[in-house]
C-alpha cells in the first residue's frame, strides 16, 4: 500500500466517499474515533492503516452499504450542472448580438457575409450549445446515470453528436474567417472550439467513456 | 450465489447481534468489532464499512445513542475522544422482539432441514 500520513489517509477516504454531507461527517468522526481506539489498543498508525485497508477499499465498503440502503448516491452538485445547462443558452440569447449589430461588427472588421453569420451564431443560444450539452451530460452523469449502467449511453451519444457536429461547423466557420482575416485557419478553429464549448463537450465525452469502462 | 445468501443472512442478524452486545455493555466501534469477532469464535470478522452503517441505522431508529467520551470517562471533543454507543430502552424492546423472532425462525428452519416431510 502507498505510504500515507494519517491526515492524507483520512482525506483520501473522505474524498472517495459517495454519501450525503451529514453521513460523511458522521463516518469521518467515527473513523477518527476508531483510530484512537486502535492506538489505545497498542497499534501503530501504519498497522492501523494496513488493517483498515486502502482508502478506496474503506470508502467502497461504506459506499456499498449506503447504496444498498438508499439507492445510488446522487451528487447535489448535479443541480449546479443543470442550472448551467439551462441558464447558459438563455443568457447567451438575451445578451447575444442581434443580426444588425453582428453585421456592423462584420463591416468594422472588414468581414463579409460568412463572418457576420458566424458572429451571430456564436453569440445566440446555439453558439453555446456544446457548453450546454456538456453540462447537461454532467448533470445526468452525477445522478440519473448511476441508477443503471445502460443510461450512460445517453450522455455519451449526446456529447458525441454535438462535439462532432460542432467541430465540423466550426471548421467551416474558421475557413470562412481565414479568407478575410489575417490568421491561419487552425488558429480560428482553436479559438472557436474553445469558446463555444466543443472542447469541453469532448472532455465530458471522454469522461463518460471512462465511466462506461470503469468496472 | 452462496456469497449472496450468506450476505443476506448476515445483514439481518448483525443488527440484532450488535444490539445484543450493546445490551451487555456500551462500547465504541472498534471494541464492538473485537467483541463480535471474539464472541463468534473468530467467525464474524467485520470491517468498519459494514459496522458503522448498521450503527447509524440503529441510532436513527432510536435503538442506540452515541456520546463522545475520553478514556477516563468525561465527555470530550472529537479530537481525542472515542464515540461510545449505548443501547436505549427502545433498543432493548426491539432486541427482545428480534431474539424472539430469531429463535422461532431458526427453530423452524432446523426442523425443516432435519425433517423428512
Amino acid at each position: 500500500m502507498k505510504q500515507y500520513t494519517v491526515k492524507q489517509y483520512m482525506n483520501a477516504i473522505e474524498s472517495a466517499l459517495r454519501v450525503d454531507w451529514k453521513t460523511r461527517v458522521r463516518i469521518m468522526n467515527d473513523l477518527a474515533s476508531d483510530f484512537q481506539s486502535r492506538r489505545d489498543a497498542g497499534q501503530t498508525d501504519a498497522q492501523i492503516m494496513a488493517e483498515l485497508g486502502t482508502p478506496k477499499a474503506v470508502a467502497a465498503e461504506f459506499n456499498a452499504a449506503f447504496a444498498e440502503e438508499h439507492g445510488p448516491y446522487q451528487s447535489p452538485l448535479r443541480w449546479v450542472w443543470l442550472a448551467l445547462a439551462v441558464l447558459l443558452p438563455l443568457v447567451a440569447n438575451w445578451t447575444g448580438l442581434q443580426p444588425a449589430e453582428a453585421s456592423s461588427i462584420g463591416i468594422i472588421g472588414g468581414a463579409d457575409g460568412p463572418t457576420a453569420i458566424f458572429v451571430t451564431g456564436r453569440f445566440g443560444w446555439s453558439g453555446v450549445l456544446p457548453w450546454a450539452v456538456g453540462f447537461l451530460a454532467l448533470f445526468l452523469l452525477a445522478g440519473w446515470c448511476r441508477k443503471a449502467r445502460g443510461r450512460l449511453w445517453l450522455p455519451l451519444l449526446l456529447c458525441a453528436a454535438v462535439s462532432i457536429g460542432s467541430a465540423v461547423s466550426q471548421l467551416n466557420a474558421a475557413h470562412a474567417m481565414a479568407m478575410t482575416g489575417a490568421l491561419p485557419v487552425w488558429m480560428y478553429f482553436i479559438a472557436n472550439v474553445l469558446s463555444n464549448g466543443t472542447v469541453f463537450c469532448l472532455g465530458v465525452l471522454f469522461y463518460t467513456v471512462f465511466c462506461l469502462r470503469r468496472p | 450465489m452462496e456469497q449472496q445468501f450468506a450476505r443476506q443472512l448476515k445483514k439481518g442478524a448483525l443488527e440484532m447481534l450488535v444490539l445484543a452486545l450493546l445490551d451487555r455493555r456500551a462500547s465504541h466501534g472498534y471494541e464492538l468489532l473485537l467483541r463480535l469477532k471474539e464472541s463468534s469464535g473468530g467467525q464474524l470478522v467485520l470491517k468498519e464499512g459494514t459496522l458503522y452503517p448498521i450503527l447509524y441505522r440503529l441510532e436513527d431508529d432510536g435503538c442506540i445513542v452515541s456520546a463522545w467520551q475520553s478514556p477516563t470517562g468525561e465527555p470530550q471533543t472529537p479530537k481525542t475522544a472515542r464515540k461510545v454507543y449505548q443501547i436505549t430502552g427502545q433498543g432493548r424492546a426491539v432486541l427482545a422482539e428480534q431474539v424472539e423472532v430469531w429463535r422461532q425462525f431458526s427453530g423452524s428452519v432446523e426442523q425443516v432441514l432435519e425433517g423428512n416431510a
